[in-house]
């Protein structure tokens, strides 16, 4: 069979991130030294974990041609919730009020995009801003320290800096989880079905019996859960719940790690692994830049430069 | 679904019908996509093949399969056969007949006179949302068809003038 120019581009599509990733790993493995340390690795798994955990939410929703701007508001909101209640209320009581309280959240965008037919851009950028609102709110303007939350605290801050073996960050526990069941989901479940047909053509699904609705609702509702995850372990992990600055940005990180892996944006196949390879790449460039003391603004502009990239490639598959 | 395989898009209606606990039942997928793949005659390389690389015609075969698979009693068809080469139209109509011989009932859609008079037992014309006239069985020809939409528009002129 002839290679025309569209099967060399489509193995371009499909490969170019693991390629990425192996590039960056064999130059570090060249150039930095203490690259294979274990301290590395376990840099890598708790740095890694918000960004993994709503990135799987947001493969998902971007699956579904939608976005989701809001994690991480939704990842403060649930912090400082937890934080907030666990010494009156118990920590699991306070996990759960702080998961319902996000996964409303995730409901009503779900229920706007789906139902009203709003747009996800607009609908998410607005959550952004009232959640993190309303996190300030609820911690009154003042982070919440864990260390002045006595036992609570200390179990809390637990899930941030427990060690599996003595070795292993406990930040891989819902970084594995999440990545099985969201992988499972999109490619074995009849949901993850109905997902990438509603992203890749919404009237013909909807003309095929799919309920639009239902599905954006729960996409939105599992990208608010996985944020809220996030939360909790980012929160544990620096002992403090700050409404202001937890989580800021981390949308950021989410939309560039499933553009890298090569879930489209205008909606389609999920690709939940490519998700985590871009995910890899991004902290791979921090990582780079750090360990060789290179400033920061370089891997902004390496970032950027790859996100641009994975987009053009994008492009092509999209004619 | 542009996008999406063969298969995907013949299967994706029945799926909540043939799932276990919410996974895809991946046999019996195949087994259908193949199944009508061959009853169909649909031309694809393979079921994976997007369907947005067929042709206007297959596509369309595609299309029938979502819904014969699903074996309903009735079938509604909105211009079955618009944009399609005419080899791949009369197979298409051969389906629906099928489809009627085997004692599904076909609802079918169509601005083409002529498809009507060669497929249809019974045609209704309508006219904003009203049925104007209706011809069965042997009175169907494109003329009489004609008679009813031009009878329409008649009274419609009448009402206003």
């Amino acid at each position: 069979m002839a290679k025309t120019k569209q099967d060399t581009m489509v193995l371009i599509q499909k490969y170019s991130a693991l390629v990425m990733l192996l590039f960056f790993v064999l130059f570090n493995s060249l150039f930095t030294s203490n690259f294979f340390a274990l301290g590395t690795l376990n840099n890598i798994i708790t740095q890694i974990c918000p960004t993994i955990l709503c990135g799987m939410g947001m493969t998902l929703v971007i699956s579904t041609g939608g976005i989701d701007i809001g994690v991480g508001s939704v990842m403060a909101l649930c912090g400082v919730i937890t934080a907030k209640y666990m010494t009156s209320i118990g920590i699991l009581p306070a996990l759960f009020l702080g998961l319902l309280a996000s996964l409303a959240v995730g409901c009503i965008n779900g229920f706007c995009v789906g139902k009203l037919k709003l747009q996800a851009m607009v609908i998410t950028l607005g959550m952004q801003l009232a959640i993190r609102g309303v996190a300030q709110v609820l911690c009154e303007g003042r982070d919440i320290y864990f260390n002045k939350l006595g036992d609570a605290g200390e179990k809390l801050a637990l899930w941030g800096s427990y060690k599996l073996g003595g070795i292993v960050p406990v930040q891989i526990v819902p970084i594995v989880l999440a990545v099985v069941i969201i992988w499972i989901i999109a490619e074995k479940t009849v949901l993850g079905r109905q997902i990438q047909a509603v992203g890749d053509s919404i009237r013909s699904s909807s003309l095929a019996g799919i309920n639009a609705a239902r599905t954006m609702m729960i996409v939105y509702g599992l990208s608010a859960v996985l944020a809220a995850f996030a939360g909790i372990f980012q929160a544990a992990r620096v002992t403090v719940a700050a409404g202001s600055s937890l989580g800021q940005l981390a949308e950021l990180d989410a939309i560039a790690a499933v553009v890298i892996g090569g879930t489209p944006m205008t909606g389609g196949k999920a690709h939940v692994l490519g998700t985590v390879v871009g995910a890899l790449i991004m902290q791979m460039i921090t990582l780079t830049c750090v360990m060789n003391n290179i400033p920061d603004e370089y891997a902004q502009v390496l970032k950027a430069a790859i996100i641009i990239f994975a987009v053009f490639i994008q492009r092509e598959q999209a004619k | 679904m542009p996008h999406l395989s063969v298969k995907e898009n013949m299967t994706l209606a029945l799926l909540p019908k043939i799932q276990k606990f919410g996974f895809v039942d991946r046999k019996k997928q195949n087994q259908i996509a193949q199944t009508y793949i061959e009853k169909l005659k649909i031309k694809t390389p393979s079921p994976e093949q997007q369907i947005c690389n067929l042709s206007g015609g297959n596509q369309q075969k595609v299309l029938l399969a979502r819904w014969m698979c699903m074996n309903p009693k009735l079938m509604i068809l909105d211009e079955p056969t618009r944009g399609i080469d005419v080899g791949a139209k009369a197979e298409i109509e051969l389906l629906i007949q099928n489809l009627s011989n085997n004692g599904i009932s076909v609802l079918m859609i169509s601005s083409e006179i002529a498809e009507l008079e060669r497929n249809c037992d019974r045609v209704i014309v309508m006219r904003d949302g009203k049925a104007v006239g209706e011809v069965i069985d042997k009175e169907i020809n494109q003329d009489k068809i004609m008679e009813l939409i031009a009878k329409g528009s008649e009274s419609e002129e009448r009402k206003d003038g």
